[in-house]
């Protein structure tokens, strides 16, 4: 025959708090932890500057680079000197 | 250089920024950023005119940041102009046939009215060729 005192410890009545806590708590906090481990490593990753800069005036040329700093694109060199031309490498020209 | 030839179709009437709505200038971004997710290059997309043809290309070419390893596209529309200019490092991945490649796509787009989409496909097309494979401990990464 089982120990009554043994039984009634089995059989301890669980309140709100500890309800709540097991619940919801434990998934909250198994979620909050698979959140740190997905973007923990972007936030120690480096140079990820892909923002893509626009810089477009209403008449003007519209001009889109994949980086941050954008070149104002209203600004055309009149004068192509040996420096912009050596940062050329190749390229293709064509019509439509 | 390579220089590939166009047939003749009637050139559009459009030009600069007011030639395109706010999505399709969202889906030029949005493509110029994942030419750069895949090549770990700079790309540049220029459309408007470009008075000295080639020269202006180039010109706008070095005004990009680390323009030695920049590919910029430039469209004119009303000379019906269609310049690639790739950066001093670019060319060890991505050669002039690559880039007479992706004028063909783009032309294929422009005659056909979709200014956009020849710029997309020309874009994608400069990306996938000037992806090269990352050596390990060897390469910096992308």
């Amino acid at each position: 025959m089982t120990d009554p005192n043994v039984a009634s410890r089995r059989l301890r009545r669980v309140n709100t708090g500890e309800a709540l806590l097991v619940y919801l708590g434990i998934p909250v906090g198994f979620a909050a932890l698979v959140f740190l481990a997905v973007s923990a490593s972007s936030w120690t990753r480096g140079g990820r500057a892909s923002e893509v800069a626009r810089v477009t005036s209403e008449d003007g040329p519209l001009y889109l680079t994949s980086s941050a700093s954008a070149p104002d694109p209203s600004v055309l060199p009149r004068e192509i000197g040996m420096g912009s031309a050596s940062l050329a490498g190749g390229g293709a020209s064509g019509r439509w | 250089m390579a220089q590939v030839d166009a047939g003749s179709t009637a050139s559009p009437s459009i030009t600069g920024a007011r030639a395109f709505s706010a999505s399709q200038v969202a889906d030029l971004q949005r493509t110029v950023e994942r030419a750069r997710e895949i090549s770990g290059l700079c790309f540049g997309l220029r459309f408007g005119p470009l008075p000295q043809g080639r020269e202006s290309a180039v010109a706008a070419h070095a005004l990009l940041p680390d323009a030695a390893r920049a590919v910029l596209v430039a469209v004119d529309p009303a000379q019906r102009l269609m310049e690639i200019v790739t950066g001093s490092v670019v060319t060890v991945h991505l050669d002039d046939r690559s880039c007479e490649l992706a004028l063909l796509a783009m032309r294929s787009g422009f005659v056909a009215g979709d200014l956009v989409r020849g710029m997309k496909d020309g874009l994608d097309l400069l990306a996938q060729h000037a992806r090269y494979p990352r050596v390990v401990n060897l390469d910096e990464p992308a």
